[in-house]
C-alpha cells in the first residue's frame, strides 16, 4: 500500500501541510468498516431497477394507454410520482449517501463514519421510508405537490433519517484526524444541511393538515400554504432545489472524489473550487422560480430566477475547468477505467444539461419549451445523463474497493456503459424532438392533443430506448451479485492485469 | 520547469506513473487563498442559503398579495372534493393549470379564453397549487362547460371513447360519488365564466332532451313538409349563411380518403366505425351521438346539409358530448370530413369512398319556405356569399357572449317556445314567427328569462337542479339510464 499512501498524500497534500497526520497514522484500507456504505450501494442498486421499471411502464403507457386500464396503481399518473420520487429519494439519494459513507472516512483520516451502527440503522429505515411510500402513492395518499407527493408521516420519517445522516456527517468531521478538510467534504457537509431545510420549508411541514394526504374522502390540503399562488412558488422553489442543493452537489462532490483518485493526479485548483462553491451556494437557491416564468407571478422574482439561473454558469464552468484540467493527460483512462468513464460521461452531461437549462430558464425559450417534452428530456439528462452516470461510475469503483476484489466481469460492465448510453442518447433525442414539435404546434395555435399522433413514433422509440436503460440497471446488478457470490480475483486473474487501476486501488 | 513526461508512459497506455505529475503552473498554497473550516462550511453556507431563502422565499410569500379576480367564485364542498381527487390521482402532471399569455396568442380561444391572472389564486381553496409543468393534453384551467357531464364520464371510462387520439390512462376505477366531484371540479373551473359556460351545457342539455318528448308529428323531418324539432333546434343555434353553403371543396378521391382519416382519428369514439351512431361511447351519452347511414337523411334532412354539418363540426353542440373542433381542426379537413359523412350511406364506410358514392342534398322545397319565413330580417343567402344583418342570432359557440346580461340565448328562447307550444315555429300548422319575434319575447318575459345572467333560472324540466347542487340526484335526473358505475 506504500505507492497508495503516497498518491494519496499528494492528493490530499494540495490542501494540507506534508505533516498532515493521514501519513503518520499508516491507514490502509483494511481497517475501513464501510457496512453501512455498502447497504446504502446495494439497496441504491436495487431502487434503480425497480424506478427504471416505473419509468418503464410510463412509457409503455404513453404508447399502449390501455394497457393497465382499471388497475389504480398502475395508472400513469400514481406511477409518475414514484418514478420521479424513486429516482430522486431512493436511487441516487441512497447511492449518495452510499457515497459519503465511503469517501468521508477515506478523506477524514477516520476508521469509519461517527457511528456506524447509526449509519446501518438509517439506511435500512431508508429503505422501509421508500416501501411505504411506493404503497402510499399507489394508492392515492400524496400530498399532491410536485416533489412533493410523499404524505406528511413519510416526511418526518425522510426528516429523522436525514438529520441522523446529517449528525453523523458533522460528527465525523469533528472527528477527523486530517486537519485540512478537502473539497468533497465540503459539499458532503453542506449540501445535507441546505437540503434538510429546504425538504421542510418545501412541503410546509408545519402544516399537517389532513395527515395521510388528500385522497378523495379522507380530508383537506396537506403540506401546503394558504394561497395557490404562494404555495406554488414555495413548491417550485423546492423542487429545483432537490437538483441544486443536493443532486449536483453531490455530483460535484463525487467527481471531486473519482477523478482525482482514478487518475492519481492532485485536483487542478483550489481556486476554482471556491468559486464553484460559493458560486453554487448563492446562486443555486434562487432559480426555482423559472418553473413558472408564463405564471402571474411576481416579475422580480421571475428576474432573480433567470438571472441566477445564467448565472450559475459560472460556477458550473469553473468546476468544469477543474475536472478537465486535472484530467489533463489522464484521458488514456477514461477509455480503460470503467468507473472514471461512467463518472466523465456523467460529467460531459452535467456541464450540458447545466448550459441547456441555463438558456431553458429565459423567457424566449422557456415560451417554446415549457410544458413540452423537451422539459422532460432536460429533466432525463440530468438525472439519468449526469447522476445515473456517475452513480454507476461511484458504485462500480466503491463495490471493488470495499469487498477488494474485482468486478465479477468487465465484459458486463461494458454492456452495462453502452446499453445506458444508447439507450439514453435515444431517450433523450426523442423526446427533444418530441419537444419541439409540440413547442412548434402550439405556438402555432394547434392545441395539444393534435400533437399527440406526431409524438406517437417519438413515444416508441423513447420506450426502446427506455429497456435499453432498464436493462443496464439490471445488467449492473447481475454483475454486483456475481461480484459478490464469486471469487472473481481468481476468476478474472489475468483479465484484471490488462487494465490496471491505480496503484493501491482495486480493478474495476 | 516543463512537465516530465515518463518515456513508459507513451509505449504502454495503462502505465501509471509513480507519481502525480504536477503542472508548473500551479498556484500558491491555498492556505494563503482561504481556509475552508467546517466551521466556514457550514456557517457560510447557511449564511449564503438563508440570504436567498429570504429573497426568493420570505418577502415573496409574505409580500405579494394581489386582489382576488373578479372571475373568482369559492368552490363548493363536492368541487373541493373534486380538487383533492385531481391532485391525488395526479391529474396535473399532464394537464397544467394556469393559461399562458401565447396560449391565448396562439389563438386557442375556445379552451384558453383568459390569460391567468394573479388574483386567480389567492383563494384558501386554489391551494394546494395545480401549475403543473407538463401538457400531455389540454390545460383545464378553463375546462368549466366545456364538456358536458355525460362526455366527461364516458372520458373517465375509457378516454378513447370520447377522443380516440388520446393517450390519458382511464380512471375507470373512480367509484359514483368520485366521479361526480370530479365532474363537479371540472365544470367548475375556473370561477364564474366556468359557471356560465356549465350553466350553458346544463340548460341546453335539458332543453334538448325535452325537445326530445315532442310528439312524433314534430320530430318527423324532411317526411311532413318542415323540419322536425331536433332539426330546428338545431337550425337555431347555426348561421343561417353557413346552413345553405355547399362544400367548397371539389369531390375527389383524395378528399375523401382525408375526410375519413379524419373521421376515424376523431369520431368514431361516438359515431362509431360505421358512422352509424354506435361508437363505445355510446352507452354513456345522452342525447345519443348522431347516424349518418340513412341515405334520404343525408339527402334531405333539414339540418343535414354540408354547411351545417360543418358548423356543428366547428362549433360543437352546446349540451351534447357534441365538441367544439374549430380549434383542432383546420377548415379544409372539416370540410373533407363533412364530403365524407354524405358517402357513409352507400358504403363509404366499409369500403373505400369513392366520389359516385357521395350524396349531394337537396334539402325539400318548404325547407326553404320554412327559413324565408323564419329568418325574414336575413337579406341575402347565397353559396358562399353571404351577408348577416345585426339581427341575426349569434353562434352558439360563442358561449360567454350568448348570457352576457340582458341577453337571451335565441336557441333557448326558440327551443323553449317550441316545447312550451308543442308546436314548430313557422310550419304550415302555426302562426308566422321569426327568430327575432320570439327572442324579444322571451327577453321581455321579465322575471322568467331563461339563461339570463343575474335572474333566478326557470326550472324547465321537472327535477331539473341549480348545477350548485349537482350531485347523485342531479345525474340520475338528466340521466335516465344508469350510466356509470363502479363496477364494470
Amino acid at each position: 500500500m506504500a505507492a497508495g499512501n503516497q498518491t494519496w498524500n499528494r492528493l490530499i497534500g494540495r490542501f494540507g501541510s506534508p505533516e498532515d497526520r493521514v501519513t503518520r497514522s499508516g491507514l490502509s484500507q483494511s481497517e475501513y468498516t464501510d457496512r453501512a456504505t455498502m447497504i446504502w450501494l446495494y439497496s441504491a442498486v436495487f431502487w434503480l431497477t425497480v424506478v427504471d421499471l416505473f419509468g418503464l411502464i410510463l412509457a409503455l403507457e404513453f404508447i399502449s394507454p390501455n394497457l393497465f386500464a382499471g388497475i389504480p396503481w398502475l395508472t400513469f399518473s400514481r406511477i409518475r410520482p414514484l418514478h420521479v420520487n424513486g429516482v430522486i429519494f431512493a436511487w441516487l439519494s441512497m447511492m449518495y449517501w452510499g457515497f459519503a459513507f465511503y469517501a468521508l472516512p477515506r478523506l477524514l483520516g477516520t476508521k469509519g463514519m461517527w457511528s456506524e451502527k447509526l449509519g446501518v440503522w438509517t439506511a435500512w429505515g431508508w429503505n422501509l421510508f421508500f416501501v411505504l411510500g411506493i404503497l402510499t402513492i399507489a394508492n392515492g395518499f400524496t400530498q399532491g405537490r410536485e416533489y412533493a407527493e410523499f404524505i406528511w408521516p413519510l416526511d418526518v420519517l425522510l426528516v429523522i433519517l436525514w438529520v441522523s445522516n446529517v449528525v453523523n456527517v458533522i460528527m465525523t468531521i469533528l472527528h477527523r484526524r486530517v486537519k485540512p478538510v478537502y473539497v468533497t467534504t465540503w459539499w458532503v457537509l453542506a449540501s445535507p444541511l441546505w437540503l434538510g431545510i429546504t425538504y421542510i420549508i418545501g412541503n410546509v411541514m408545519w402544516n399537517p393538515g389532513a395527515y395521510f394526504g388528500i385522497y378523495g374522502v379522507l380530508g383537506g390540503a396537506t403540506g401546503n400554504l394558504p394561497s395557490g399562488m404562494a404555495d406554488g412558488m414555495v413548491n417550485w422553489w423546492y423542487a429545483h432545489n432537490l437538483f441544486g442543493l443536493w443532486l449536483t452537489p453531490m455530483l460535484l462532490a463525487g467527481l471531486y472524489y473519482l477523478v482525482p483518485r482514478i487518475t492519481a493526479t492532485p485536483l487542478y485548483s483550489h481556486t476554482l473550487s471556491l468559486i464553484s462553491f460559493w458560486g453554487m451556494a448563492f446562486l443555486y437557491t434562487g432559480v426555482g422560480h423559472h418553473h413558472l416564468l408564463q405564471t402571474p407571478s411576481p416579475g422580480w422574482l421571475k428576474s432573480i430566477a433567470i438571472l441566477s439561473s445564467i448565472a450559475l454558469l459560472i460556477p458550473v464552468f469553473a468546476f468544469m475547468v477543474n475536472i478537465l484540467m486535472t484530467m489533463r493527460g489522464n484521458w488514456d483512462k477514461f477509455f480503460t477505467n470503467l468507473p472514471l468513464r461512467f463518472g466523465l460521461t456523467g460529467f460531459i452531461f452535467y456541464i450540458l444539461v447545466n448550459v441547456q437549462g441555463s438558456f431553458e430558464a429565459t423567457q424566449a425559450f422557456n415560451q417554446m419549451t415549457h410544458f413540452t417534452n423537451f422539459v422532460v428530456a432536460h429533466a432525463h439528462l440530468a438525472l439519468l445523463g449526469a447522476f445515473t452516470f456517475l452513480g454507476m461510475g461511484i458504485i462500480d469503483y466503491i463495490v471493488p474497493q470495499v469487498l477488494k476484489k474485482p468486478l465479477y466481469s468487465r465484459k458486463a460492465g461494458e454492456w452495462q456503459y453502452w446499453l445506458i448510453l444508447i439507450g439514453f442518447s435515444g431517450f433523450f433525442w426523442a423526446l427533444t424532438i418530441a419537444g419541439i414539435l409540440q413547442g412548434q404546434a402550439w405556438q402555432r395555435g394547434i392545441p395539444e392533443e393534435n400533437v399527440l399522433p406526431q409524438l406517437q413514433i417519438w413515444f416508441i422509440l423513447r420506450a426502446i430506448s427506455g429497456t435499453l436503460i432498464v436493462a443496464s440497471g439490471f445488467v449492473q446488478m447481475f454483475n454486483l451479485v456475481m461480484t459478490v457470490f464469486t471469487d472473481t480475483k481468481r476468476a478474472r486473474g489475468r483479465d484484471t492485469a490488462d487494465w490496471a487501476p491505480p496503484q493501491g486501488e482495486v480493478a474495476a | 520547469m516543463s512537465v516530465e513526461r515518463d518515456p513508459k508512459q507513451d509505449k504502454d497506455i495503462n502505465y501509471i506513473p509513480a507519481e502525480p505529475r504536477h503542472p508548473d503552473s500551479w498556484g500558491p498554497h491555498p492556505r494563503k487563498k482561504m481556509m475552508m473550516t467546517p466551521l466556514v462550511i457550514a456557517v457560510g453556507g447557511l449564511i449564503a442559503y438563508f440570504t436567498v431563502v429570504f429573497m426568493v422565499v420570505v418577502l415573496p410569500t409574505t409580500t405579494f398579495d394581489p386582489p382576488p379576480s373578479p372571475n373568482n367564485a369559492p368552490l363548493t364542498e363536492q368541487e373541493e372534493q373534486g380538487r383533492r381527487l385531481f391532485l391525488a390521482n395526479g391529474c396535473f402532471y399532464c394537464h397544467s393549470g394556469f393559461v399562458r399569455p401565447q396560449d391565448v396568442a396562439a389563438g386557442l380561444y375556445y379552451l384558453y379564453p383568459r390569460i391567468a391572472e394573479p388574483g386567480d389564486y389567492v383563494a384558501p381553496d386554489q391551494s394546494p397549487n395545480t401549475f403543473g409543468s407538463e401538457r400531455t393534453g389540454p390545460d383545464l384551467s378553463n375546462s368549466g362547460g366545456f364538456h358536458p357531464d355525460d362526455w366527461h364520464i364516458a372520458h373517465y371510462k375509457n378516454p378513447r371513447s370520447v377522443t380516440p387520439i388520446s393517450v390519458m390512462p382511464s380512471f375507470e376505477f373512480f367509484t359514483t360519488q368520485e366521479a361526480s366531484a370530479m365532474i363537479a371540479f371540472t365544470q367548475a373551473r375556473t370561477g364564474k365564466l366556468a359557471q356560465i359556460r356549465s350553466l350553458h351545457q346544463l340548460n341546453m342539455k335539458q332543453l334538448l332532451l325535452a325537445e326530445k318528448a315532442l310528439s312524433p308529428t314534430l320530430q318527423a323531418d324532411y317526411k311532413v313538409g318542415y323540419p322536425g324539432a331536433d332539426a330546428v333546434s338545431n337550425l337555431i343555434m347555426m348561421d343561417r349563411g353557413n346552413w345553405f353553403q355547399a362544400n367548397p371543396l371539389p369531390v375527389t378521391q383524395e378528399n375523401l380518403l382525408r375526410g375519413r382519416a379524419v373521421f376515424q382519428q376523431r369520431c368514431i369514439g361516438c359515431h362509431g366505425v360505421a358512422g352509424d351512431g354506435a361508437g363505445p361511447a355510446l352507452n354513456f351519452l345522452n342525447p345519443p351521438p348522431a347516424g349518418f347511414v340513412i341515405s334520404d337523411t343525408a339527402r334531405f334532412g333539414s339540418d343535414k346539409s354540408p354547411g351545417a354539418y360543418y358548423w356543428r363540426i366547428l362549433r360543437g353542440i352546446p349540451g351534447t358530448a357534441m365538441e367544439n373542433f374549430g380549434t383542432r381542426l383546420n377548415s379544409d379537413d372539416i370540410w373533407r370530413v363533412v364530403m365524407y359523412l354524405k358517402t357513409i350511406p352507400n358504403g363509404g364506410a366499409t369500403s373505400v369512398p369513392t366520389p359516385e358514392m357521395v350524396i349531394e342534398w337537396q334539402g325539400y322545397p318548404e325547407l326553404f319556405q320554412w327559413a324565408d319565413c323564419f329568418y325574414p330580417e336575413n337579406v341575402a343567402f347565397e353559396n358562399s356569399s353571404v351577408t348577416y344583418d345585426d339581427n341575426s342570432p349569434p353562434g352558439v359557440g360563442d358561449v360567454a357572449a350568448m348570457v352576457t346580461p340582458g341577453e337571451v340565448n335565441p336557441a333557448y328562447a326558440t327551443i323553449l317556445y317550441m316545447v312550451e307550444r308543442k308546436e314548430i315555429p313557422c310550419s304550415p300548422t302555426t302562426p308566422n314567427i321569426s327568430v327575432t319575434e320570439i327572442v324579444t319575447a322571451a327577453v321581455n318575459r321579465p322575471t322568467e328569462g331563461y339563461a339570463r345572467m343575474g335572474t333566478p333560472q326557470l326550472q324547465f324540466m321537472p327535477g331539473a337542479v341549480n348545477p350548485k347542487d349537482w350531485g347523485q340526484e342531479w345525474m340520475d335526473a338528466v340521466w335516465p339510464k344508469p350510466l356509470y358505475s363502479s363496477t364494470p
